[in-house]
């Protein structure tokens, strides 16, 4: 039983937080967290992925197993919820992207942290950031870059 | 019959009452539904707060949170190794909706961590909590309704959690540059 005990906490994880990431990216603006252009539809989605997966995995079969007989111990539980919670994050931004990739930020650059979500997808905002943070090749560092100009007055 | 007892039996009379009453007793005392509700509660507090400040502080509570319910798990872990109690429903005629847990009734290990995850939180945003104290308080008094703990047991581990969080939220000041560092990398990934 530990294999699909294991299969189904961890389907019941990525369900619920994907569905968690719906309504807190419509309830906070965040639009490049959301599979749906309009926030109501993507709250909707949340709520019913939220409620769909405690439902379907209370309802469809004995839950409550001990870790001895395939159900999952503390450990194991918080290991299979972050990897749950990875993967939902990962799928949600990944279709959120795809789903807003005309979603730019005109000509302000995004802002830092999630708040680069309300007005730009994941995948342009991150890209955005990496070109700040990299090292450009091939460029040298400027002559007197570092050095105090000398006081003229 | 030590109070402990007395109450116990008491509550355990309500199994079997109502079939409705049961099913809502079975989830409530469940491994997985309001731990992975609490769990859920903290990912939406990541994402909560007005400004920046705000949401810095909620996250600060969430990762102290995560860390208190670790080590609350290995305080009681650590207890069990020295103190051993029998569950009630072994020392007594009670019904049981959960499967039948083998190991030591003091201390309650869902109140530890359930609690000290809800005070780490508490510590930072006390709105937030409110809920998760609740929900808490409810794990701790479902486990005591099926004749899994003693309400002592509940009792103690509730206070181990709670002191548990303070440590860390106390450890967590102390090693800021850390937080900050963690906090600073998810907010350049945009996660934070």
């Amino acid at each position: 039983m530990t294999g699909p005990f294991i299969l189904d906490y961890f389907l019941l994880v990525f369900l619920a937080a994907s569905g968690l990431f719906q309504i807190v990216g419509a309830c906070k603006s965040l639009q490049g967290l959301l599979v749906f252009r309009h926030r109501f539809g993507s709250f909707l989605l949340g709520l019913v992925l939220l409620a769909g997966s405690f439902t379907w995995f209370f309802l469809s079969d004995d839950r409550n197993v001990p870790d001895t007989a395939g159900g999952l111990n503390g450990n194991q539980q918080f290991a299979y919820f972050f990897a749950g919670l990875a993967a939902a994050l990962t799928s949600t931004l990944a279709i959120a992207s795809l789903v807003n990739r005309r979603l730019v930020a005109a000509d302000l650059p995004p802002e830092p942290g999630l708040d680069a979500l309300k007005r730009s997808n994941y995948l342009r905002a991150l890209l955005h950031t990496w070109r700040q943070v990299r090292p450009r090749s091939g460029s040298s560092v400027p002559s007197g870059a570092g050095c105090r100009r000398p006081d003229t007055g | 019959m030590s109070l402990d007892a007395e109450i116990v039996t008491w509550m355990n009379q309500g199994i079997g009452m109502s079939y409705f009453l049961d099913r809502v007793a079975y989830l409530l005392v469940s491994d997985y539904f309001l731990p992975l509700l609490m769990s859920l509660w903290g990912v939406g507090l990541w994402f909560h707060g007005g400004d920046s400040v705000a949401r810095g502080a909620n996250q600060r509570g969430v990762l102290a949170s995560a860390i208190s319910l670790g080590f609350a798990n290995l305080a009681v872990l650590i207890l069990n190794q020295h103190f051993f109690r029998d569950r009630p429903f072994v020392d007594h005629d009670l019904a049981n909706l959960l499967y039948a847990p083998t190991d030591s009734s003091f201390p309650a290990n869902p109140s530890a961590v359930a609690f000290g995850f809800a005070m780490a939180i508490w510590l930072k945003n006390r709105r937030a909590a409110a809920p998760l104290l609740f929900l808490a308080a409810l794990w701790s008094m479902a486990r005591v309704y099926n004749g899994l703990h003693y309400p002592s047991d509940v009792l103690g581990g509730a206070l181990i959690g709670i002191a548990v969080a303070c440590l860390v939220t106390l450890g967590m000041r102390a090693i800021e540059p850390v937080t900050v560092r963690v906090l600073n990398a998810a907010r350049r990934l945009h996660l934070a």
